[in-house]
């Protein structure tokens, strides 16, 4: 394949891998399009030996998203000429149809650029791609969602059996999503699909055909007038599996006798578990609606595996734990991973399973990836317990000329005005910043209280000796949710234009919002547009002072949640800000 | 393979006894009858007239199809009278009609109103999707109808409950009026009414028969569609009747069909389009294909979820037994031209739901008279389904066969149960496989492979005495009896 379009964010990791213990071994994750190749990420191995790779490769893939792949291999080696490596490369079953991606570094100098960067067309010659393109993000792909909960009823016969029992009727049921009768239908069209045939599209249809069949009001709202420019990632393609129960003549079940029963007497103890799939694929544009097929089917069968390893692992005498599947973003781009967790386990009891996962993923251990909060936000999940999620994610406008971005990193709900039928019109808006405050530290999985009420707070307040309910942002009474922040002072509102850099830096290193109080009135920063030249902000806000429904088109066009300049902070008051830091934890 | 038979279907010959006949005059001059309108096959009335002529008083079903704009009457079918049973011990000497004492009632007020209803219980089971019971008929003098209104409601509401209890997932049909017609054996007047059989305080509403001339075209959908359904039962349903056993393994495979989607001619289609849109009559018709002609069947696939969708906590359950349903149904449905696709959707299920159902309940019927349980492994073939073509008409119907049945006691049970006289060559038996020792041995196969690598390390197979099972023809009326008196 001519083209790597590599994730610089793949480059820095591997860049600076060379500290640990580990060796530099692993394999690259990515997307395949016409475009090429396009490297989201990378997996570390522990082993390097021939002999643990396809375990170590075949663990990778069960967390995988369908057309999230294995598609390439780095290493270390002395030498980059292309024959040395083909000697290397050639050695590890690493089968792809179009070609592997191979980076190489060298010990001496520990380097990763673009010279270190190599195809392999197949596993006897490997060559410099014609195109190395080092970006910021993937190119825009098409979410594919697929949510069926399947139960199975699986015969336990002696102690320690149930491992096996489950691992055959898990390969009985990946044997049929893998035959042509599973097929997987699109909500609300009558395209069915699977990876060999196509009805209601034609065969060689792509993908965006079917993102064109689905199209609704509130896209037409969200993707707004600039048509299509953001939309493929604000919309998910509904899907359900089906299975074709029908026969056809010429197939070799046309012999099939009329329905014979057996009815065979044995005591035995059955255990009845359901499997909660929920599958993402993630396909650019061009992407055949055959291979998105292909994609689903496979995802599946990886995340049915997964499951099973989870029921495995946490079992429980002979009773496997309920099991959840979640939908993580570990890396500075929109691919996914999904991972399951057994129901009911503390953050805590999981820790050594995240370590393993932020080990394998090549993730620093600074900050939680993997915490069940952390969960990736599908458009469909923006309204939850009746909260709007991140609406800042639906505004539509340019950034600031030669300006950055620097947004709040994760989830939060939007916390205003006359929320869960109680009415703080007028006074409540520090608390409603605040719950937003804690929102974050919730999805984030720092801490699983629930977000306090407004007599909660209060209540803090005083238990702490604070007297001055208006006195937000205080150290204590964060620190009471196991939270430190800095708190940032000015005297006129005119000299927030100096903090640009100042928030600048936290929104990239902390990446918690910010809660700014002056006068009478609270907000909740979001994230800033700096321009270090000029010097130029803007502030990205969302204001609890809304009063109305949960209705984003409203939010987002009254600018409730927007960008500010300058002229929004009152020139003369005192504001002061709160800055909460992030805790050293995974 | 064999080759496909087709059996032959002839076309409605326009019977000529029709300008005897005088037809309700009253719902043809009230102009505010806004009941419902029954287009009847213009056979119907020489099969009426053939009653007359016998001068016997006579009940029977109307068999069609009701759908929210008309209705559609194909066929009439008088009960069989009620018998004495005196056979199954030796069934092999003599033909078992011989030796059947007639049993009358002597008017229509003492009908047993359950001995026409189990009479509907085994039409249905004959009849293809979209085709049902749609009412019930009498021909009789005055005196004998007046006093029996009652009775005849009793009738209907009886038919319903029936079917209610042995196809519980086709209570969903949106129509629930029945028919109710009545020819006076004196004047040869028809008076027809319907009734809400869902609402017990419902009236009989004036409806209008209408005889069609020429006759209706309808279109037929086909499918096969394979049965796979491995259950494990709880100890607590150990006690279980061997039907309820399998009820509730099909049960949930019933609804999973019930649930689904279906490809019609391979294409998802809206459920309110029509299934042949009405401009491509006219106009494609190309001279030869016209009236009464179907087109060729519409091939139709089912799509169901995977298993239960439905979440649960693990649950460990001990289990009694395990039993495997697996095979492949053929199936067939029939609705008129005018029909949605939703309508047809409907029919091509309901036909699905009902064979699963029937043949399963008359192997059990057979089994729990004749078979005590003993064995450890049970092996069971249910009947095959053969198809035949109603007189006069397009439509179809079926029977269930077991292996050791003769083809004379299938045309025998056509004949009194369907009032169809039939010869073998009139009927299709070639729809859906006998299963054979491979099959038998196939199913054990899959039992061995599962058993192997769930418990018995050693991967031995025991030996499955292949049940001495299905000994006995099956009398239907017999069974009819053993339902009534029970």
């Amino acid at each position: 394949m001519a083209a790597v379009h590599i994730n610089r964010n793949v480059i820095e990791t591997l860049a600076t891998y060379s500290n640990t213990a580990d060796p530099f071994f692993g394999v690259l994750l990515g997307h395949e399009s016409e475009a090429g190749w396009h490297v989201t990420g990378c997996c570390c191995f522990t082993d390097s030996s021939l002999n643990n790779f396809t375990n170590q490769k075949d663990s990778v893939t069960r967390y995988l998203s369908g057309g999230l792949s294995v598609c390439g291999i780095f290493f270390e080696n002395q030498s980059l000429q292309a024959d040395d490596i083909v000697k290397k490369v050639s050695k590890y079953p690493l089968q792809n149809q179009n070609g592997l991606v191979i980076l190489v570094k060298q010990p001496k100098d520990n380097k990763v650029t673009e010279d270190n960067i190599f195809v392999s067309p197949d596993q006897n010659t490997v060559e410099k791609p014609k195109v190395i393109d080092i970006t910021e993000d993937l190119p825009a792909l098409i979410t594919a969602r697929l949510r069926c909960p399947l139960t199975i009823s699986v015969k336990v016969a002696a102690k320690g059996s149930l491992k096996n029992s489950l691992s055959n009727v898990i390969e009985n049921l990946c044997n049929t999503l893998s035959s042509p009768s599973a097929v997987y239908r699109v909500q609300d069209t009558e395209v069915v699909f699977n990876s060999s045939s196509l009805v209601g599209l034609p065969n060689e249809a792509v993908c965006s055909r079917l993102l064109d069949l689905t199209t609704s009001d509130e896209d037409e709202f969200v993707s707004g007038k600039q048509k299509h420019s953001k939309s493929y990632k604000q919309r998910t393609l509904k899907c359900e599996v089906l299975q074709n129960i029908s026969i056809a003549d010429d197939s070799g079940e046309g012999t099939l006798c009329a329905p014979i029963i057996q009815h065979n007497l044995e005591k035995f103890q059955a255990v009845t578990l359901t499997l909660p799939v929920d599958v993402c694929c993630q396909v650019t544009a061009d992407t055949t609606v055959l291979t998105l097929g292909q994609y689903m089917t496979t995802a599946i069968c990886n995340q049915l595996r997964a499951m099973q390893d989870c029921f495995v692992q946490y079992v429980e005498g002979d009773v496997p734990p309920k099991v959840q599947v979640f939908h993580f973003q570990p890396w500075k781009s929109t691919a996914i991973v999904s991972v399951i967790y057994p129901e009911g386990k503390s953050e805590e009891k999981l820790e050594s399973r995240r370590r393993e996962l932020h080990s394998l993923f090549c993730l620093p251990l600074s900050r939680p990836v993997f915490r069940r909060g952390n969960v990736s936000l599908f458009p469909e999940d923006i309204n939850q317990n009746g909260y709007l999620i991140n609406p800042h994610q639906y505004i539509n406008t340019q950034p600031m000329k030669d300006g950055q971005q620097y947004l709040v990193q994760g989830l939060y709900s939007y916390h205003h005005y006359m929320q869960d039928r109680f009415d703080d019109n007028m006074w409540g808006c520090a608390y409603r910043s605040l719950q937003t405050l804690v929102s974050w530290f919730r999805f984030q999985g720092y801490t699983d209280k629930p977000i306090p009420t407004h007599r909660e707070i209060q209540q803090a307040l005083v238990d702490v000796g604070d007297k001055e309910p208006k006195f937000v942002g205080s150290r204590q009474w964060i620190g009471s949710m196991e939270v430190t922040s800095r708190i940032a002072f000015v005297s006129e509102g005119s000299e927030l234009a100096t903090k640009g850099r100042e928030l600048a830096q936290h929104f990239q290193i902390q990446g918690t919002p910010v809660m700014i109080g002056g006068g009478v009135l609270a907000h909740t920063i979001l994230g800033v547009d700096f321009n270090e030249v000029t010097g130029d902000v803007k502030f990205l806000i969302l204001d609890p002072h809304y009063t109305g429904a949960e209705d984003l088109k409203v939010i987002l066009e009254k600018g409730w949640c927007g960008w500010k300049g300058m002229d929004f902070w009152d020139k003369k008051a005192h504001y002061n800000m709160c800055l909460p830091q992030r805790p050293k934890v995974i | 393979m064999a080759t496909i038979y087709n059996p032959q279907c002839s076309s409605p010959v326009v019977a000529n006894h029709v300008s005897t006949f005088i037809f309700d005059d009253d719902a043809k001059d009230s102009e505010f009858n806004m009941g419902r309108t029954i287009l009847a096959d213009e056979h119907l009335q020489s099969y009426i007239y053939e009653i007359l002529k016998s001068g016997k008083w006579t009940i029977g079903l109307i068999i069609g199809q009701l759908t929210s704009q008309k209705d559609y009457a194909v066929k009439l079918i008088r009960t069989p009278e009620p018998v004495e049973d005196e056979c199954s011990e030796d069934e092999e000497s003599a033909s078992p009609s011989k030796r059947r004492k007639r049993n009358k009632p002597e008017s229509l007020a003492t009908v047993d109103e359950q001995w026409v209803a189990q009479h509907a219980k085994q039409v249905t089971r004959m009849l293809p999707g979209g085709i049902d019971v749609i009412g019930v008929f009498v021909v009789a003098p005055p005196k004998m109808t007046q006093p029996a209104q009652s009775k005849l409601r009793q009738v209907l509401f009886a038919i319903q409950k029936v079917q209610k209890k042995t196809f519980p997932l086709e209570s969903e049909q949106s129509v629930t009026d029945r028919i109710l017609l009545q020819v006076c054996s004196e004047t040869k007047k028809f008076t027809c009414r319907t009734v809400d059989v869902a609402d017990p305080k419902s009236d009989m509403r004036p409806a209008e028969w209408k005889s069609q001339s020429s006759g209706e075209t309808w279109i037929k959908l086909q499918s096969r569609v394979s049965v796979n359904i491995h259950i494990n039962i709880p100890q607590k349903n150990q006690d279980q009747m061997f039907f309820k056993r399998i009820q509730g393994a099909i049960l949930p495979y019933c609804h999973r069909i019930q649930d689904g989607i279906v490809m019609i001619d391979n294409k998802l289609r809206g459920g309110q389009e029509l299934l042949v849109p009405s401009q491509s009559e006219g106009k494609k018709g190309k001279g030869k294909e016209k009236g009464t002609v179907m087109k060729e069947p519409m091939n139709v696939k089912f799509l169901t979820q995977l298993e239960s969708s439905i979440s649960t906590a693990p649950v460990i359950e001990d289990c009694s037994s395990r039993m495997i349903i697996k095979g492949c149904i053929s199936c067939r449905a029939f609705v008129n031209s005018r029909s949605t696709v939703d309508e047809a959707t409907r029919a091509i299920k309901a036909d699905f739901i009902r064979s699963l159902i029937s043949r399963c309940e008359l192997l059990s019927e057979d089994i729990d008279v004749i078979e005590e349980e003993t064995s450890i492994k049970e092996l069971y073939d249910t009947p095959i389904r053969v198809f035949g073509c109603l007189p006069l008409s397009t439509i179809e119907f079926c029977d269930y066969v077991f292996q050791d049945e003769k083809i004379e006691e299938v045309i025998q049970r056509i004949k009194e149960l369907l009032d169809v006289l039939v010869t073998e060559n009139d009927l299709d038996l070639t729809s859906e496989k006998v299963a054979t020792e491979e099959d038998w041995s196939n199913a054990q196969g899959v039992q061995a492979q599962i058993s192997a690598s769930e418990s018995t390390p050693s991967g031995q197979v025991r030996e499955i005495p292949i049940g001495a099972i299905l000994g006995a023809a099956v009398l239907i009326l017999s069974v009819v009896l053993y339902f009534v008196t029970s």
